[in-house]
């Protein structure tokens, strides 16, 4: 009965942790939203300096996570989401804006497909 | 190289820990959750080994669900019948009273070639000796003879042989097994003298020494190396 008890409190513990992963996934991803949406609004407004100093703090803070990133996600996915926060950044830097917005999209949505990745619901389980 | 290196020791001791928790029925016959869980785990456990892209989280939280659900459900199976039966399945009669169920072989996809051959596993060459032949919920076929086909026991010839007790191992391989020789009530001296006996100088130069409780000893020396 003890080592069912433990198995038992074993799968809890791992059901919690993986919504908890979700929640964490989430909050993370959305804080380096915000910064790429600020980015891109201070593009928006000609602030260049700001919005290069605004992806650089989500690129910092996803180089940063590398340790949770790595332990949790695909690693063609961390570098597919690398190579577009850099893509950015090269637009942002060039102060292309117009090639700017669709690289916003891409982190955008590369960022996305990392939390959609994770979350479970019927489409991500089957 | 070295990732790959790490990652399989890590995937190996995780699995020989988890197929040591499951207990040692996973080891021999297979029932068919046991079964599937040694399929997956294998598979689980491979494709982090290969591909080093994929994080080795991915490969060990399986193994951890799997052993859980393993361990939740035989514990589950162990207290109820109902639960054992839709899980493991139930034992059938292939033969019953000497007559093959054709109707059980159809339904269990089970030939008249496999029939005669886990007889003849069972040492048993003519099928009309068979009274009862039962098809275990492992896949193994466990048989009955008539009673007039089945070899004589002490019992039937009324005799009472002396009771031996179980032999034990006092030296493997040179190596001498204190606790079975404690055990029997026996100690180094006694070993000794037994060595002497038997022309062996030391433990080092015998293979496989055992003895029963009733003093019985079988030896082996170490062959000479060439």
């Amino acid at each position: 009965m003890k080592k069912e008890l433990i198995a038992g409190t074993l799968l809890i513990l791992l059901l919690a942790a993986s919504y908890y992963n979700v929640y964490w996934l989430d909050r993370f991803v959305g804080e380096l939203e915000d910064e790429v949406i600020l980015s891109r609004a201070c593009m928006e407004a000609g602030q260049f300096t700001d919005a290069e100093a605004s992806l650089r703090r989500a690129i910092d803070r996803w180089i940063a996570a590398d340790g949770y990133t790595h332990i949790f996600i695909r690693h063609s996915e961390i570098d597919s989401a690398t190579d577009a926060f850099y893509d950015l950044l090269s637009d942002v830097k060039a102060r292309d804006t117009e090639s700017a917005v669709g690289s916003t999209e891409k982190v955008m949505a590369h960022l996305q497909g990392l939390v959609g990745m994770e979350r479970p619901t019927l489409g991500s389980i089957f | 190289m070295a990732i790959v290196f790490f990652r399989t020791l890590i995937v190996y001791f995780a699995l020989v820990a988890s197929m040591r928790l499951m207990g040692k029925r996973q080891l021999g016959e297979l029932e068919l959750p046991e079964l599937v869980v040694a399929v997956l785990i294998a598979d689980l456990a491979s494709h982090p080994l290969q591909d080093i892209g994929i994080p080795l989280l991915n490969g060990l939280l399986p193994i951890i669900v799997l052993f859980c659900c393993e361990v939740l459900l035989s514990g589950a199976a162990m207290k109820s019948v109902k639960l054992r039966s839709l899980l493991f399945g139930r034992p059938c009669f292939l033969i019953e009273n000497g007559v093959i169920n054709q109707a059980e072989m159809k339904k269990n996809r089970f030939t008249l070639d496999e029939l005669t051959e886990e007889l003849r596993n069972n040492s048993i060459m003519d099928i009309a000796l068979v009274e009862y032949a039962i098809l275990e919920t492992s896949g193994q076929v466990n048989a009955m003879l008539y009673p007039e086909s089945k070899p004589v026991s002490a019992k039937d010839m009324n005799i009472s042989p002396p009771k031996n007790g179980y032999p034990s191992i006092i030296i493997n391989n040179g190596i001498v097994m204190s606790h079975n020789l404690k055990l029997l009530g026996r100690d180094e001296n006694w070993l000794k003298k037994e060595l002497k006996k038997k022309g062996a100088g030391s433990p080092e130069e015998v293979y496989l020494l055992m003895l029963d409780k009733a003093g019985n000893i079988y030896y082996a020396a170490k062959e000479q190396k060439k």
